[in-house]
């Protein structure tokens, strides 16, 4: 699969456990306001961020990479477009495993 | 005989007023039992005691608990009752003896008495005891006793009051319980060295639980008609035992006995309840364990053939027959239905059901399997349901779903190895799939590593109504010996060979032409014009775009023997895209039935 990434996989209940941080984010895109965006994360929780002028959200499902305000919101550095169908429970599952022992060194 | 005991002062004591004063009476106790006490209370005695004619119900107040523990007072002990008094309850009259004195005896059950109070409520007067009952004879004196036997809300007649099945146990017997039926069983029959005999079970539920009950031998003549499911009945003077898990999955300790003196009323409250059930989506199967009970309830997408399996216990032959399931989490389940609802399932028109009390089984990552208390229940008229009917509807119609196997599930004969599970092929190695005379049929995801390109293909007959057998070049044409035709062209079909790779290990399979044609990506007719027309490097192009690519290979092993050396032969019946939702899912658990 991918190659580790130094940035930890996340869904909305580990926003804060990683507040200030720079993390990953896959999730499904709810809307686009402006410049704006509310995406569901992997555990059904929803998160606010905020998108440079020049980040292209195209597909339904996306990667953010960004840094965890302290409002919990997400500011956004880059994102990966992952096109239109996402197994979201089998991404959830990866983000457990990754935060328990089970995924220690394999995961991140 | 009856000597040694008063006669009549059970009766006495029923008819009085108040209680007889300077009566000393010599009764024989014929049972007891103990009620424990509830936290800060003593262990309190119950007793029968009998007057040689009838026996009736007593209490014995705590101080005397002594006697008992020190078995001076015991079953068939003649004690002499020097202080006692009467309450009423319930309509009923309990002695409270306050002290008593054993008195000599050594032998058995004096005389055959009868339960007071049964006597009471079928005759209309009494025999005469000791002394005269003082307010005249039945009228007035059984008033209390018949005075409950009017069905009133408080349930049963002197047969105990009102229960909660919540609070009912082994230790009391006199209750009633207002429940409805929530499964009836078939009538079972069974013969050991012991003997023969039938039984039947019915679930009762009310507001507070459930409990099963069983019935045996003459009971199941007795009640097996009159209980019907869905109705609702008072039920009282049956045994209260600890449940059997073994047969018994209900959720409570103890469970019912009827017996021959058990009374079964029909009722016409409807307020009772009707079943209740505790959903799990098909989707959160996973998170159970093999062989617990749950409830589900989804939308039957397919049902399959009736089929049938012999038991290894009876020897005896019986049906089952497999349905599939889904609801909104998207999943798909097998549900595998046992005996008469086997053959009586019929709704092919993709039904709601719920189930309650199916066991969880992991036979092709999870299935679902109708135990005996199992029950199934058309078209529920739960929000649970309507929900369902409106999502299918609306979406679920057209939807595919991800079995907890493979997602195209064909049901093929001899199934030894469930067809749809994925096995490494390092498994298919070790577990020798085909090599017995058997054939195996089995699925794994594993990608194309190298295809033959010496003979990938032999002319087939051209007959557009299928023939497909292999025609020979005549020289003026090719023949096919079935049809007795000459064909001016053959029509090439595949017979690929690829050896196919996993993380385990690989082997050389087959393919024929719907599964090469979908793996190469060019009809074998085509091909071979390349080949024959020189294109070397069009024609390798295809086999080097072919190799690389991951499938989910849906296999069958059969032994053949060459040059008088079995070996195995691997032949791919059909080819899909991985699944990559559900092999994930596959894994996930894989994961956490990991240590």
């Amino acid at each position: 699969m991918a190659p580790l990434a130094p940035e930890p996989r996340i869904n909305a209940s580990l926003l804060a456990k990683y507040r200030g941080q720079t993390v990953r984010l896959p999730a499904k895109v709810v809307k686009i306001v402006g410049s704006t965006a509310t995406v569901e994360a992997s555990d059904g929780g929803q998160i606010g961020v905020h998108l440079g002028r020049d980040m292209h959200i195209a597909d339904t499902y996306v990667e953010i990479i960004g840094s965890v305000k302290d409002d919990l919101s997400l500011k956004a550095l880059t994102s990966i477009n992952l096109g239109d169908r996402l197994d979201m429970k089998a991404v959830q599952a990866v983000i457990e495993f990754s935060q328990s022992s089970k995924g220690e060194g394999i995961l991140v | 005989m009856s000597g040694l005991l008063t006669t009549g002062f059970c009766e006495l004591i029923h008819t009085s007023a108040s209680d007889p004063k300077d009566v000393i009476p010599i009764v024989q106790i014929l049972n007891i039992k103990k009620i424990s006490g509830q936290g800060q209370d003593k262990d309190r005695y119950r007793v029968i005691i009998s007057d040689g004619k009838y026996f009736t119900q007593g209490m014995l107040a705590t101080q005397n608990n002594p006697l008992v523990e020190s078995k001076q007072i015991d079953k068939n002990t003649v004690v002499k009752l020097t202080q006692f008094a009467s309450n009423s309850v319930q309509g009923r009259k309990l002695i409270i003896i306050l002290a008593l004195e054993p008195v000599e005896y050594n032998g058995d059950k004096i005389g055959n008495p009868t339960n007071l109070e049964k006597a009471e409520i079928s005759s209309a007067t009494h025999t005469n005891g000791g002394a005269p009952p003082p307010n005249g004879a039945s009228g007035g004196a059984s008033a209390p006793l018949r005075a409950a036997p009017s069905r009133a809300a408080q349930g049963g007649r002197d047969v105990g009051p009102l229960f909660p099945i919540e609070r009912l146990s082994p230790y009391q017997n006199k209750w009633t319980i207002k429940a409805r039926v929530t499964a009836k069983s078939e009538i079972k029959h069974w013969s050991n060295q012991r003997g023969d005999g039938k039984l039947f079970n019915v679930t009762f539920m009310d507001e507070t639980g459930e409990i099963r009950a069983t019935g045996f031998n003459e009971t199941v003549d007795t009640f097996y008609e009159m209980l019907q499911e869905g109705k609702v009945y008072f039920v009282s003077r049956a045994r209260v035992n600890i449940a059997k898990k073994q047969f018994n999955n209900v959720n409570n300790d103890y469970e019912i006995a009827f017996e021959r003196d058990t009374e079964i009323e029909a009722c016409d409250d409807e307020s009772v309840p009707k079943m209740k059930y505790n959903f799990t989506s098909i989707g959160d199967l996973e998170s159970l364990q093999k062989d617990e009970m749950c409830d589900v309830i989804g939308i039957v997408k397919e049902v399959h053939e009736l089929g049938s399996v012999t038991s290894k216990a009876t020897n005896k032959p019986f049906a089952k027959r497999d349905i599939q399931l889904v609801d909104q989490s998207g999943q798909s389940v097998r549900l595998t239905l046992w005996g008469k609802q086997a053959e009586n399932f019929e709704h092919k028109d993709e039904p709601v059901i719920a189930f309650k009390g199916v066991k969880v089984g992991d036979f092709g990552g999870r299935s679902l399997s109708m135990f005996s208390s199992a029950t199934m229940s058309l078209e529920p008229d739960i929000p649970e349901a309507h929900q369902l009917r409106g999502w299918f509807e609306a979406e679920g119609r057209n939807k595919q779903f991800t079995a907890y196997t493979n997602t195209n599930v064909t049901r093929t004969e001899n199934a030894v190895a469930n067809p749809s599970e994925l096995k490494t092929i390092g498994q298919v190695k070790d577990e020798q799939l085909g090599m017995n005379d058997k054939t195996e049929y089995f699925s794994t995801s594993a990608t194309v590593a190298f295809i033959k390109q010496e003979t990938f293909a032999y002319p087939a007959c051209a007959n557009p109504d299928g023939c497909n057998k292999k025609v020979m070049d005549s020289g003026s044409g090719w023949v096919c010996e079935k049809c007795e035709r000459t064909w001016e062209n053959p029509i090439w079909r595949y017979i690929l060979q690829m050896n196919i790779m996993d993380h385990v290990g690989s082997i050389w399979i087959t393919g024929f032409n719907e599964v090469a044609e979908q793996i190469m990506g060019i009809p074998a007719n085509d091909l071979t014009g390349l080949k024959e027309g020189g294109d070397e490097s069009k024609f390798g192009s295809y086999f080097q775009k072919a190799v690389g690519q991951t499938f989910t290979f849906q296999m069958m092993a059969k032994q053949d023997s060459f040059n008088d050396q079995p070996r195995v032969r691997y032949q791919c019946r059909r080819v899909s895209e991985p699944d990559f939702v559900s092999e994930s899912a596959r894994l996930v658990q894989q994961i956490n039935l990991m240590g």
